[in-house]
């Protein structure tokens, strides 16, 4: 814990936004997430912007519009450097949590989220029917999900053995970028339906959105192509 | 005249190319309101699409450019075009009035009234038509199509079924639509369906990307139809068939491929416009995606003359399609991040690439199914990897 941070959440908080990202979705587990650290003012990332719930008070000029998102209740803030926004204190500072503590819990709101995305594939893929046997008996098909659940299940595996509060900020960064190569693995297997704004395709793109206002590109480690 | 197809080849991209220029700063306003697209008649390369994709004997008015004249009904040509267009704007692109995939199946399988009837339709009014294979439940495996044509009361053809993610389905005027008359591959018929006629009800599907081309889903009730709206019927049930029509898809898919280049594109320049003196790291990557991008149109450019020369190379537009749909979603995703935290929400035009690109996952096949085209053509013979491309 950095000078000036509060205490992390518990394990058993961190348990529970996961827990209401899977069952619920980003919105719910944001707005779980902010309840959690007592705070009704964006956190913000490095660039100044954020990714909010509804309910939390913001200035209306700041909105951006983001059709990807629409309907999920999620507003996408823009950032002090939008000509037009005042200037502020990019970062989560100053709240019940610090930044790596924030970084931690949005780890683990995603991984929820991906589990989500992975539930919705299961029953996809059982139920849709071609050649006359469901898409999940299809090699092509379980190799994809087993490399998925795998890549789950290595960032469970970080998690679940640092205490909370003890995953620095560069490491839930990585960790993220593995959430996305699971979320960009699954999502293909879900057909058109991925695709559609009630699918599941919306909230791997809310959690993209998460990790690009809360990320920057070396922090995440991805690469291109 | 230019005397070589690459002089011709160059001269078309550069003409659309300025043209889909026009289009990006439409982009984001379609996006947010799909509703818009069929306001953009005004700009060339939408108002050129209603009338090119029309073969010459049926289309006197082709485009024309220093002399040159372009029907765009070759593979090769389509995806310059494509390409261009997607560069300006997919969404728009895939929104845009015209024969589209419906031309491609009149073309091979219409008769000679029908192609005077759909080409005249397209010539006299911009007009929008539609492709509907895809089904709530099967998707695009045509095995499983649940849709039926069968023999109505009054001695004509009965249409019933769903279909869903049909592109234009709500402003189509008409399009082709695909169902069984019986059982088995050999039963699979394409008609040519007038959207005014009863029983016919088309509702938008709201999507992540591509939203200008308002995927819809169609439910077909008893629409009467005649001999004379059904495709092939002058020809053999093989050639009228799945077998028939599977040709047909092929000598698209490298136009879709030839879009994922041009969307990839779009993000790779868009970056390269705005991210000022990138770091050395950050130049490294561009020059990669650039790298790639160049690889990927080669492929693309060699698998529509490949087609254009035997529409039985087919395989080797399955191979450009894959790569071509993976460049366009790892550049997309990428390019925001040059931007740093919050990339998408300081550039949403970025965001929307993004989710644009998701389309080329299932569009024309998803990239399951052109891996095992491409694995199929492997353990046949039919591609090989140590002969040159195309």
């Amino acid at each position: 814990m950095t000078s000036g941070e509060r205490p992390a959440l518990t394990r058993s908080v961190q348990q529970a936004v996961h827990d209401t990202a899977r069952r619920e979705g980003p919105t719910a587990a944001l707005s779980a997430l902010y309840e959690a650290i007592g705070r009704d003012t964006p956190v913000r990332g490095p660039g100044g912007h954020a990714l909010v719930p509804e309910g939390v008070r913001h200035d209306a000029a700041d909105t951006a519009v983001l059709p990807g998102i629409d309907g999920l209740g999620l507003l996408p803030l823009r950032g002090p450097t939008a000509p037009d926004a005042p200037a502020r204190e990019p970062g989560p500072e100053g709240g019940p949590i610090g930044p790596a503590a924030w970084a931690e819990a949005l780890t683990w709101l995603r991984l929820g989220l991906s589990v989500k995305i992975l539930d919705e594939a299961l029953g996809y893929l059982r139920d849709r029917v071609t050649g006359g046997s469901p898409l999940l008996t299809r090699q092509l098909i379980k190799g994809a999900l087993a490399d998925a659940v795998a890549l789950q299940l290595q960032v469970r595996s970080v998690l679940d053995a640092h205490a909370p509060g003890d995953v620095p900020r560069p490491l839930s960064a990585g960790l993220n970028a593995m959430v996305t190569q699971a979320d960009r693995m699954l999502l293909p297997l879900l057909g058109a339906s991925g695709f559609t704004t009630e699918g599941p395709g919306r909230v791997a793109h809310a959690s993209e959105l998460l990790v690009d206002t809360y990320f920057t590109i070396a922090q995440e480690g991805t690469d291109l192509c | 005249m230019l005397t070589t197809s690459e002089e011709r080849l160059a001269l078309l991209r550069h003409q659309v190319r300025e043209w889909a220029a026009e289009v990006r700063p439409f982009a984001l306003e379609v996006d947010r309101d799909p509703s818009l697209a069929t306001g953009l008649l005004h700009l060339p390369t939408v108002a050129l699409a209603a009338r090119v994709q029309i073969p010459p004997p049926y289309n006197d008015r082709p485009l024309s450019i220093k002399g040159e004249v372009f029907h765009i009904t070759g593979a090769l040509e389509r995806a310059v075009w494509c390409e261009e267009v997607a560069w300006g704007d997919l969404g728009i692109g895939l929104a845009s009035p015209g024969a589209s995939m419906c031309g491609v199946l009149v073309e091979a399988l219409g008769s000679e009234a029908q192609k005077r009837r759909f080409y005249g339709d397209l010539l006299e009014r911009p007009t929008w038509t539609m492709f509907a294979l895809t089904e709530p439940h099967t998707g695009s495996d045509p095995a499983s199509l649940a849709s039926t044509f069968s023999r109505s009361d009054t001695g004509g053809i009965r249409l019933d079924g769903t279909k869903r993610f049909v592109s234009n389905a709500v402003r189509a005027r008409f399009g082709a639509v695909f169902a069984r008359t019986g059982p088995g591959p050999y039963h699979i018929r394409a008609a040519l369906v007038d959207t005014s006629l009863p029983g016919y009800r088309a509702e938008p599907i709201p999507t992540i990307g591509v939203r200008a081309a308002q995927l819809g889903s169609v439910t077909l009730e008893s629409v009467e139809l005649s001999e004379e709206h059904m495709l092939g019927s002058g020809l053999s049930s093989l050639r009228r068939g799945l077998w028939g029509w599977s040709r047909v898809l092929d000598r698209l898919r490298p136009t879709v491929a030839a879009m994922a280049v041009g969307l990839a594109r779009a993000a790779y320049e868009y970056v390269c416009e705005h991210r000022a003196e990138p770091s050395r790291e950050d130049a490294a990557r561009l020059a990669r995606m650039a790298h790639e991008i160049d690889a990927v149109r080669h492929l693309t450019l060699s698998a529509a003359a490949a087609v254009d020369r035997n529409q039985e190379n087919g395989h080797l537009a399955s191979v450009a399609k894959l790569r071509a749909a993976r460049l366009a979603v790892s550049v997309t995703r990428a390019a925001p991040a040059f931007f740093g935290a919050g990339g998408r929400i300081e550039h949403p035009l970025l965001d929307k690439y993004a989710r644009d690109a998701l389309a080329f996952e299932f569009m024309e096949g998803s990239q399951n199914v052109q891996r095992l085209a491409v694995a199929g053509a492997l353990t046949r013979g039919t591609l090989d990897p140590g002969a040159p491309v195309g």
